[in-house]
């Protein structure tokens, strides 16, 4: 399984999370945004402050070529994966609903936080597993928005990953923490698995997390049912 | 004709805006009765050639759809657009 970590300006978590895929099994590769190529089963938009998040978090890069080809890698049967600033790219790009707005109440969060599974499609469902889940959080637009419709839309049809338990972080409508899209290949998580690959970091949630998403796309990138 | 637009971005009526309960604390704690429904968003401001205000007005929120604001979350206006006098043509 090939997976490709892409790099923006301003990123600053490609490498742990290249960490947490090699760790896993994946054949992983970094690749600077203007050097993204299709070829990989799993692109991966790690967290930072890709261009500054200058206009708003994701805006810019959401429009530039490097999208592009992870939005024809997507169309040619390839997984994508937002973490964090990914998540708002991916947003900003049309490739997963919603927006991540400023917390609520307002403010920088740097913590760990509980995750309740929500029994998503796809592989990404199968990869967050059944269980609950702690990784970290550290955010200061992490509050998902969406309207109404749109969030009745994502229960009814098995797209939100996780949400939140316990003291609620940032505001997130409905609790969401992460999505997925209609075609159960794209997903973002606003906390990061990647920094919870090891007991000597606080936790290992996220480890399996990698472990599963690696088995699910082997299996052909079905979940569980 | 050169004109000079500006452009408001700001989150959508209704939408919590921390930034603006922190901005609107802070003034009440200054003695400013305090301002209620206070939202915070940006300003844009450049300028643009074009026969008219309006080519220039649709092309300001034409901008905004493009890029300079996100309707999931956020509303655009077109604050002003003024001729700028004696500009090169």
């Amino acid at each position: 399984m090939r997976a490709t970590v892409v790099v923006f300006p301003g990123t600053n978590c490609e490498r742990e999370t290249a960490e947490a895929l090699a760790g896993a099994g994946f054949d992983t590769r970094l690749a600077w945004h203007e050097e993204a190529a299709e070829g990989a089963d799993l692109y991966v938009l790690p967290g930072g402050f890709a261009h500054g998040d200058y206009l708003r978090p994701g805006a810019v890069a959401a429009r530039s070529p490097a999208l592009e080809v992870v939005r024809r890698a997507w169309q040619g049967g390839a997984h994508v994966l937002g973490i964090c600033n990914g998540f708002q790219i991916l947003q900003e790009a049309g490739l997963l609903p919603g927006a991540l707005v400023a917390n609520v109440p307002a403010g920088f969060r740097s913590r760990w936080v509980a995750l309740r599974p929500r029994a998503a499609r796809g592989a990404f469902g199968r990869a967050v597993g059944g269980g609950r889940l702690r990784w970290p959080i550290a955010h200061g637009a992490g509050r998902f928005f969406a309207p109404e419709e749109v969030r009745r839309e994502l229960w009814r049809s098995g797209r939100v990953l996780a949400t939140y338990e316990g003291e609620d972080p940032n505001g997130s409508l409905d609790r969401i923490a992460g999505v997925v899209d209609a075609s159960g290949r794209v997903a973002g998580v606003m906390p990061h698995p990647e920094r919870a690959v090891d007991r000597r970091l606080g936790g290992e949630d996220g480890r399996a997390f990698f472990l599963r998403l690696r088995e699910a796309l082997a299996d052909g990138g079905e979940g569980d049912g | 004709m050169t004109w000079r637009v500006r452009l408001a971005v700001l989150p959508l009526e209704g939408m919590r805006s921390p930034e603006g309960d922190t901005a609107a604390a802070a003034l009440a704690a200054l003695g400013f009765g305090p301002p209620s429904g206070m939202t915070v968003g940006k300003l844009y401001e450049w300028t643009a050639e074009g026969d008219d205000a309006e080519v220039v007005r649709r092309q300001a929120m034409a901008m905004a759809e493009a890029l300079l604001a996100n309707p999931v979350s956020e509303r655009a206006e077109v604050v002003d657009v003024r001729e700028v006098r004696g500009a090169p043509a």
